[in-house]
């Protein structure tokens, strides 16, 4: 199963339904959601891949600060996914060209790709890569 | 028109303007550590002169140095002190050594080389000469840049030169002042002739001293600390043959005037918690006594005493084999020649009697030495001989040149080695020998040095008197009077040339004060700071406007960076909300595009639609960099991105779409493969000005013709530069060439052509270019046009 999250349902919907062609996926629409999947250990086995969005609104327990208002949320998303030892590939989808950020993800192990250089036709093969790596 | 954030350059530099400007107050302001130290008695000058005695020196390391180490098997130092030179052996064949500089030498800030060192050893040698002191070589000669060899008058002088040659400085005068090859540098020194009053640093002696008008002398030693850090030396000389004569008309007696400075010391010591008076040197006698009262009646017990340690002292021996009448007339020849009140400033003691320490009952030789006659008879076994080794033959010379010795006993000097041979056979007549104060608390291990002259067997009541008191002050009951009876007894045979043990007084915060060696550790004088003594009203007031100044500053800059943080924070906003929906339109043509069946009417609107979307997705990130390009260039400085045909690979796929739509011929010449460069620019930026002049290439084509787009890579000094070459419109060539990266400038050729843009493209890879420091410039306007684009090079990455 693939994890999506992004709170834009209708603009990200091709990158899942590309996704979701070969493999099981789940949209979480909201930093809510997303933090209680990540909870969710028995869920998580079950992942193979997560998915986020780089600039959502920011919900509790998450904080402004955490988050810088909204822009970096995915990253700090991220963080704290990997913080609670999930140990599997995630992708950064996002609309941003920010390098700095691009490179603490990379840093990471994780991938940085932007929408609009990669159509959802394009990212089926990122995530293919990802899945295989 | 926007513009890079220059204004926040400016702004930096005028915190750091403000910044230098405060420290610059603050070392100004700021009182240097310093530490006082008065010199009592009869040391009329504060700064050792320029022979340096190696026992008394205590300033020696700080601005002079010894010109070479002493011989391996000689230690004139319990603290040996850094040499300016190493030292060889004395050649066999005619007794030369040769000194070796160390690197980096330097004589106050100026670099030294052997050339220069040899006519400064010639200016010592010339002073030498004046105090009557030998010249330990006969020739000096340069060999090479860093090395100076000695050659004695005869090869058999090699070793006594080797170890003259370790009281040798290398010293310049500088004004008042000397100027020397050690770390600390004589800043403020006393003219002859000056009061020691009319000194800047008067205020700085401790007033009970300054009352008395016994100061003779006052010098300054200073040395940096840190980077902006001083250290001091205060040097003070006191002499109380200087103090004022009370009442009218009448001097004071010697007894007076010492007491009268030691009430003076008494007064600096009982005053002086807290204050900078820090060493004084030089007690003896009852003066050692009421010290030692006022440190055991000061609860903070902020003093203690310490006796010199370490230093030999010279005495005269006669030999124990001669009857007494010899030995009483030669004894009393040397006490004629040292009881000239002038004797001891020579050798920086005092002119008294007795040169024991006096805590214990003093001595009390003969006085006055009475005008004995050469005595009638004198045994053959032993010659009529002042004996002593070459270290002391200045010392040996005085007092026979000052007597009646150099009418019947003539001067034997030897080599150290040779010297103890005849000593040890009994082969002289008077001997000039130095005892050495083995242990730093107790006269009774002079005692046990002294003895060493009279041999146990002929003289055992004194040996076992001398044990019976030893053990006695082992186990802190010294029979005092038994004591002083013993040392008394000596007078017999010992007559004292040279300073005993003196007592000093230490502050108990002293830091860098070796007791043992007493001297000052060089790199560790460590004291209270005063801060801005000798700060005035302006200074403060100064001081303060500096403050508010920078924390004023500090409040504009954050200030300022919270409103950029907005202002990227809704620049981003702008973007992401922007973007957004044109990836979404992407994302519907793709999946458009993806579908089978599909019509190619309908395909061909799907990848129309991608490529506008992509054309305004590219202006919207231009439109970021050219709101905001500082906030678009933040940190991308410190990233790096590799240049290579393969990395401009997605540009070219996006171009040669567009080509494809546009039915356009499009020609790349792209550079070799294998051409790879690091430049200091991060992927993004470096993307969107990669693409930014493709599309220029591209855009401004001639219609009808093939579009041909070259782009070359290579590396300068410091530079990655990518040239970019198109057959196209070109530029006009009426206009300056910086005109086109101004933005908003549109050539006229591209309207006569009819082509549509906003002119910002160009500004937009300048903005890019500059921001990560490097340039940008239209080398050719037309067939082919030619811009040249120079990235700085990424840092070498860290091996791990």
């Amino acid at each position: 199963m693939i994890l999506f999250v992004d709170d834009e349902t209708a603009r990200s919907a091709r990158w899942r339904e590309a996704v979701a062609e070969r493999w099981t996926v789940e949209h979480l629409d909201s930093v809510e959601k997303a933090l209680a999947a990540f909870g969710d250990s028995q869920k998580m086995q079950e992942v193979l891949l997560v998915v986020l969005d780089l600039a959502m609104y920011t919900a509790p327990p998450m904080t402004d600060k955490e988050t810088d208002l909204g822009r970096l949320t995915g990253d700090a998303l991220r963080k704290r996914l990997r913080a609670s030892g999930w140990k599997g590939p995630i992708i950064v989808l996002t609309n941003s060209r920010d390098d700095i950020i691009r490179q603490s993800v990379e840093r990471d192990g994780d991938t940085f790709t932007r929408k609009p250089e990669t159509v959802p036709s394009a990212f089926v093969e990122v995530v293919r890569g990802r899945l295989h790596s | 028109m926007p513009t890079l954030d220059l204004l926040g350059s400016k702004k930096t530099g005028l915190t750091l303007v403000l910044l230098s400007l405060g420290l610059f107050g603050l070392a100004s302001l700021r009182e240097p550590e310093t530490v006082v130290k008065a010199v009592v008695r009869r040391q009329l000058h504060a700064l050792p002169p320029y022979v340096l005695s190696t026992d008394s020196d205590r300033f020696l390391g700080l601005v002079l140095e010894p010109l070479c180490p002493p011989p391996p098997d000689q230690r004139l130092l319990r603290t040996p002190v850094r040499a300016v030179a190493s030292c060889t052996e004395p050649d066999p064949t005619d007794g030369s050594v040769t000194a070796r500089l160390r690197p980096g030498l330097r004589l106050h800030r100026k670099a030294l080389t052997s050339a220069e060192v040899v006519p400064l050893l010639e200016a010592w040698a010339e002073r030498a000469k004046g105090i009557d002191l030998p010249i330990p070589w006969e020739t000096i000669r340069v060999e090479g840049a860093a090395s100076v060899r000695f050659i004695p008058s005869r090869p058999a002088d090699g070793a006594n030169m080797r170890l003259r040659l370790a009281e040798v400085v290398i010293v310049d005068q500088d004004g008042t002042c000397r100027r020397g090859t050690g770390a600390w540098r004589e800043v403020a020194c006393l003219p002859d002739g000056t009061s020691p009053s009319e000194s800047p640093h008067w205020k700085e002696v401790p007033p009970a001293l300054r009352d008395i008008g016994a100061v003779t002398d006052l010098a300054v030693l200073e040395r940096r600390s840190g980077l902006l850090g001083r250290k001091r030396i205060l040097v003070i000389g006191l002499d109380y043959n200087a103090i004022a004569v009370e009442p009218a008309g009448e001097s004071p007696t010697d007894v007076e005037r010492s007491q009268a400075l030691a009430g003076a010391v008494f007064d600096a010591l009982g005053a002086t918690t807290g204050a900078p008076l820090h060493l004084l040197r030089g007690f003896e006698g009852d003066q050692v006594q009421r010290i030692e009262a006022l440190r055991v009646e000061s609860s903070g017990h902020t003093w203690e005493l310490f006796n010199r340690t370490g230093s030999r002292t010279a005495w005269a021996v006669a030999n124990p084999g001669l009857d007494e009448v010899n030995r009483r007339w030669l004894l009393n020849e040397v006490r004629r020649a040292v009881n000239n009140p002038a004797w001891f400033d020579g050798y920086g003691g005092p002119s008294v009697r007795s040169l024991l320490p006096s805590v214990y009952t003093p001595v009390h030789f003969v006085p006055p030495p009475a005008d004995l006659a050469w005595p009638d008879s004198w045994p053959e076994t032993i010659p009529r001989t002042l004996l002593t080794h070459t270290f002391w033959e200045p010392l040996a010379r005085r007092v026979h040149g000052l007597s009646d010795l150099r009418h019947h006993v003539p001067l034997q000097i030897n080599p150290t080695s040779s010297e103890a041979t005849f000593r040890n056979a009994g082969k002289y007549a008077l001997s000039i020998l130095t005892v050495e104060a083995l242990d730093r608390s107790h006269p009774t291990r002079t005692l046990e040095n002294l003895l060493v002259w009279l041999p146990r067997a002929e003289h055992k009541a004194l040996h076992r008197e001398a044990d019976r008191l030893m053990a006695q002050d082992a186990e802190g009951q010294l029979d005092r009077q038994a004591f002083e009876r013993l040392l008394t007894s000596l007078d017999a045979y010992i007559v004292p040339l040279s300073s005993p043990p003196i007592y000093f007084a230490v502050h108990q915060d002293l830091q860098g004060w070796d007791a043992y060696a007493e001297r000052l550790d060089p790199d560790d004088v460590r004291l209270r700071s005063r801060w801005f003594r000798n700060a005035e009203w302006w200074s403060y007031g100064l001081f303060g406007l500096g403050l508010l100044a920078l924390v004023t500053t500090w409040r504009v800059r954050q200030d300022r960076r919270e409103r950029a943080a907005a202002v990227q924070r809704q620049v981003d906003g702008f973007h992401h909300d922007l973007t957004s929906p044109l990836s979404a339109i992407r994302a519907e043509a793709d999946h458009l595009l993806t579908q089978r069946g599909l019509s190619d009417p309908i395909a061909e609107v799907a990848r129309t639609v991608d490529l506008e979307a992509q054309k305004a997705i590219q202006l919207v990130d231009d439109m970021k960099v050219w709101v905001d390009p500082n906030a678009a260039l933040r940190m991308e400085r410190t990233l790096q991105t590799r240049l290579w045909a393969q990395g401009m690979e997605p540009e070219l796929q996006h171009l040669r779409a567009r080509a494809t739509a546009d039915g356009v011929d499009l020609r790349l010449d792209l550079p070799a493969s294998g051409t790879e460069i690091e430049a200091a620019i991060g992927p993004s930026t470096c993307r969107r000005l990669i693409q930014n002049l493709l599309d220029n290439a591209y855009k401004f084509r001639k219609p009808g013709n093939p579009v041909e787009i070259r782009v070359r890579l290579n590396q300068t000094k410091g530079y990655a530069v990518l040239v970019f070459e198109d057959r196209g419109i070109g530029f006009d060539q009426d206009r300056a060439s910086s005109s086109y990266f101004e933005g908003g400038v549109r050539g006229q050729r591209a309207l006569d052509a009819g082509i549509s843009g906003q002119g910002i493209g160009l500004r937009i890879v300048k903005d890019l270019v500059e921001g990560v420091g490097g340039e940008v410039a239209l080398l050719q306007s037309q067939d082919p046009t030619r811009i040249e684009v120079r990235l700085p090079l990424a840092l070498p990455k860290e091996q791990p």
